[in-house]
């Protein structure tokens, strides 16, 4: 950054100068019949307001930390620190390398909606993961090299308390997160629409594109058969009777969650000839908004070899027709808005059974599996708003990210809290699939104290994984990838979950080991 | 100024600080039982060998470290409260700077410690960057400045605040003579607007320039304590100090005083100027030729919002250019001149303390003697001394009186090795 008056205004010259040609550049663009030329014009839109983002939201984060406050100075001069130490100019390089680079490795010649996403998953995901790793170095680093290197002691000297310090550091780094998160969506949107002026493989990929990937879209399964809880009781309590033992083995909570687990799958299983009902509701918005209402199904199947369509017959409220249902793959219907009533409620049947020849209806279950399975979608959303939503949800996290950085680093140095503070993320990242992994572990653990050890080891990571569990729930890429809305209610619940609760305990402590730290050494 | 009694400013009664290793086994005792008051108005010195517990001292009253026993209480309040802060300026003993700010965002980022408005808190970066000579280099990174330069700077962002208590923790390491200087200068213009500094230094001749009362600290412990005039009288000798005499001429004189009966002359010799002196003079001359540096400038006045309140007609007074200071006689400010001159200007005989004054004056005959040996001066006849409580007879500081202080000085230096 210029540290002149002069370096300033040559700064601001040099940075109009590109404006003017960013702006011939899109008149040219616009002016074109070629979709390339609007694609690159939407792309230099986006690579410039990037660009500008980032100086409107550095000018607009200076203006707010000008403030006579002192842990806005703090968070300034943080701010200040990243920037001249590169930090921020390192993660934008290798972003943009990332955006460039990218679009040159995806195939051609595959569906454009499939690029679109491995794009988006991508950029998403690394812009997420680079931003976390620099949240939790700058975080751990800003405090550990101020007491290593005694800067703490002008600084602390000061009319600051301790909690002001940690605030001003937290402050900064929200900041700092907000204009590279701003940055980055800016970058990751201009590209995508540039991708998208690609031309598609065929119309039904041009409509996928639209209505499925670039698109938010809000998604509904269907509700529970009325018997599944009077189900649940009653294969619990057989079980309680034939084997006893197995119940006292798993552990009353893990077996009812098995046995309940085990009793929604059989309720989304079609045995041959079959006939099963769904009900969805909720589709008044959809019918209201006459938005595209969409079936999204995938069969698995016992047996059946792949690439193989069954014959089948779905109804919705009754009307039935043929389908050819793949095995292992996604099968999207459209629905027509007048099959939903005006209570916005769908129904819809699936009957195992092949409707030309019944006879010959393929022996095997045929099972939707709850989530992605069977669900009904319909566009609620923008690409757009749900990005924005998406970066929100990825801020908040950042926001914990660094209250745990700065949580290590009140009693580590550098290197130790940095470990620790990315032991805790990699840990909360994974806490879904670890849950999920520790139902198993150690069933077959050999000899009495290694089955001990396993216990001890299942109960605490059990713990964790059900205290970090919250971070992997909030996972917001996904969604956006697969053209899925990230709600406004899961935002609020993100940032009262990890915004205020997570992010307040660990600051809670950060300040209650901090304001006993001695930050001075002992040499006399 | 206020007549009141003064009161402390920082009182620490059995203060023990006991660093402990990784398993809390005690380590090092670096304080031990520690008492010491530091009043208001005054120049506090700490002094000791490596190890004595004097920057431990300074980190507890910080509140950068908690004692073991004891008590601490500065301004009346816990070292750890801000609103004692607020009234504190801390020089450590090295500038921990932020490497990639420059000198003015230094500035504003302790300004902003302090929660000063914008523009008050400009006024008194300009100010500050002007005294400290750093005005030219102040869109420098401070990374990339020479130690000199960062201590200049240090010392500015310690001054931001117009702090009651100012210390300074080894203020002159890594600055020039000129800097060195400038930094006694500000010490004795703080002190003369009202404030309190607790200076620690290993430079015993910069502590004996400026301090009212020392502190000597061995093992954690006070070895010695009181006004430095108390601790470095030598009341068994007395010097004069006349105008240039021949040999031939010094000869009665030597006669006249051992004829007196009381005593022996041990020694007579023509005085040297000091180095600092000379240093002094030779910059001041480059200065005067135009030559150019691309280091720190020569300072400026001090800054004007300092104790501005407490002693408003200091302020507008031009001074601190040091080299100006040294060789025009431009004084700190006119209080301190009108405070240090009289005395030393009517005074030609050094006396230690005024405490000490029945003790060291010579009897009424001899003092007649003495008179008529001085006959040639009748004009500079001793004066009564006027009361200077805070500062007791400290030298001159005027272009005439620099050269006797050096005289004094050195002859002092000579004479206690003697």
């Amino acid at each position: 950054m210029p540290h002149s008056a002069a370096g300033r205004w040559g700064w601001a010259a040099a940075l109009t100068l590109a404006g003017l040609g960013v702006a011939g550049a899109i008149v040219w663009a616009a002016t074109g019949g070629a979709p390339w030329r609007a694609g690159a014009g939407m792309a230099v839109l986006g690579a410039t307001a990037a660009t500008w983002a980032f100086f409107a939201g550095l000018a607009l984060a200076r203006g707010l930390l000008s403030f006579a406050w002192a842990p806005l100075g703090v968070a300034r001069t943080f701010l200040d620190e990243a920037l001249r130490m590169r930090v921020a100019v390192v993660f934008v390089c290798v972003l943009l390398l990332l955006l460039v680079t990218l679009p040159l490795t995806l195939d051609p010649g595959s569906p454009l909606r499939y690029r679109i996403q491995t794009f988006l998953s991508y950029t998403l995901g690394a812009t997420g993961l680079l931003l976390s790793f620099m949240t939790i170095f700058l975080a751990c680093g800003t405090v550990c090299h101020e007491v290593e290197d005694k800067r703490i002691y002008t600084v602390l000297s000061k009319p600051l308390s301790r909690g002001a310090y940690l605030l001003g550091k937290g402050i900064g780094l929200a900041l700092l997160n907000a204009l590279l998160l701003c940055v980055a969506g800016l970058a990751i949107w201009g590209f995508t629409r540039l991708l998208a002026t690609q031309p598609a493989l065929d119309a039904e990929d041009a409509r996928a594109v639209a209505e499925d990937v670039l698109v938010a879209r809000k998604t509904l399964a269907p509700e529970a058969s009325a018997g599944l809880e009077e189900e649940v009781r009653r294969r619990i309590r057989e079980v309680e009777t034939n084997d006893p033992a197995f119940v006292a083995e798993t552990g009353r909570a893990a077996f009812e969650r098995q046995v309940r687990h085990q009793v929604e799958l059989n309720a989304h299983n079609l045995s041959p000839h079959q006939r099963r009902t769904f009900i969805f509701t909720g589709l008044e918005q959809a019918v209201r908004d006459r938005a595209a209402v969409q079936l999204r199904m995938r069969m698995r199947t016992s047996g059946a070899p792949p690439n193989l369509e069954l014959l089948m017959r779905i109804a919705f409220n009754g009307r039935e027709r043929g389908i050819r249902m793949p095995v292992n793959a996604y099968l999207v219907l459209p629905v027509p808005l007048e099959e939903i009533g005006p209570d916005g409620r769908l129904e819809l049947t699936i009957v195992h059974e092949n409707p030309l020849a019944p006879q010959q209806t393929f022996e095997t279950t045929a099972t939707f599996l709850p989530g992605e399975g069977l669900e009904v979608l319909y566009a609620a959303g923008s690409f757009e708003g749900n990005l924005a939503r998406a970066l929100a949800m990825q801020w908040i996290k950042l926001i914990f990210l660094s209250g745990l950085g700065l949580c290590a680093a009140t009693f580590l140095g550098f290197p130790v809290a940095s470990l620790l503070a990315l032991m805790v993320f990699v840990f909360a990242s994974s806490s879904g699939y670890l849950g999920e992994a520790l139902e198993f572990f150690g069933e077959n653990t050999p000899g009495e104290a290694a089955k001990l050890l396993a216990a001890v080891l299942k109960a605490v990571v059990g713990v964790l994984a059900a205290v970090l569990k919250q971070f992997s729930r909030f996972a917001p890429v996904d969604a956006v990838v697969s053209g899925r809305l990230v709600e406004g209610g899961e935002v609020w619940a993100c940032a009262g979950w990890i915004g205020l609760a997570w992010t307040g305990a660990t600051g809670a402590t950060a300040w209650l080991i901090f304001r006993k730290r001695e930050v001075a050494r002992g040499a006399s | 100024m206020s007549n009141d009694a003064p009161t402390a400013l920082v009182e620490c009664r059995g203060l023990t600080k006991v660093f402990r290793d990784f398993w809390l086994r005690p380590r090092v005792k670096a304080l031990n039982g520690l008492d010491l008051e530091i009043r208001a108005r005054e120049v506090f010195g700490l002094l000791g060998p490596n190890g004595s517990g004097k920057s431990t001292t300074i980190k507890l009253i910080l509140g950068l470290l908690h004692p073991t026993a004891g008590r601490i209480s500065v301004f009346g309040r816990l070292p750890s409260d801000v609103r004692a802060k607020a009234k504190i300026g801390y020089l450590p003993e090295e500038s921990y700077l932020y490497r990639f700010l420059n000198a003015r965002e230094t500035l504003e980022y302790y300004g902003r410690l302090f929660e000063l408005e914008r523009s008050e808190r400009r006024r008194r970066i300009d100010m500050l960057l002007e005294m400290v000579g750093l005005e030219a280099v102040q869109h420098r990174p401070v990374g990339e400045y020479s130690k000199g330069m960062q201590r200049r700077i240090g010392l500015a962002q310690a001054l931001i605040n117009d702090p009651e208590l100012l210390i300074l923790d080894e203020p002159t390491t890594g600055l020039d003579p000129i800097g060195t200087r400038q930094i006694k200068d500000l010490i004795l213009h703080l002190k003369a607007r009202g404030k309190t500094v607790l200076l620690c230094s290993h430079l015993l001749a910069d502590v004996e320039d400026v301090c009212d009362r020392v502190t000597v600290l061995y093992g954690g412990r006070v070895r010695a304590q009181g006004t430095v005039d108390e601790l470095l009288a030598k009341r068994d000798a007395v010097i004069f100090e006349t105008e240039g005499l021949k040999p031939e001429e010094v000869e009665p004189v030597r006669a006249l005083i051992e004829s007196a009966g009381h005593a022996k002359v041990r020694r007579v010799e023509a005085p040297r100027k000091k180095l600092e002196a000379l240093f002094l003079e030779l910059v001041e001359q480059a200065h005067a030729e135009g030559a150019t540096t691309h280091g720190a400038g020569a300072g400026g006045p001090v800054a004007g919002f300092l104790g501005a309140g407490a002693e408003s007609a200091v302020a507008a007074e031009p001074v601190l250019t040091p080299a100006a200071v040294a060789l025009t006689g431009t004084r700190v400010d006119r209080e301190v001149l009108t405070e240090l001159a009289q005395p030393a200007a009517s005074q030609p005989v050094s006396v230690p303390a005024p405490a000490a004054e029945a003790q060291t004056s010579p009897p009424a005959a001899d003092r007649q003697v003495l008179n008529k040996l001085l006959s040639g001066a009748e004009t500079e006849t001793p004066q009564p001394k006027p009361p200077a409580p805070a500062k007791p007879a400290q030298p001159l500081l005027n272009d005439a009186a620099r050269v006797d202080r050096s005289v004094l000085d050195d002859l002092l230096d000579k004479d206690r090795r003697s």
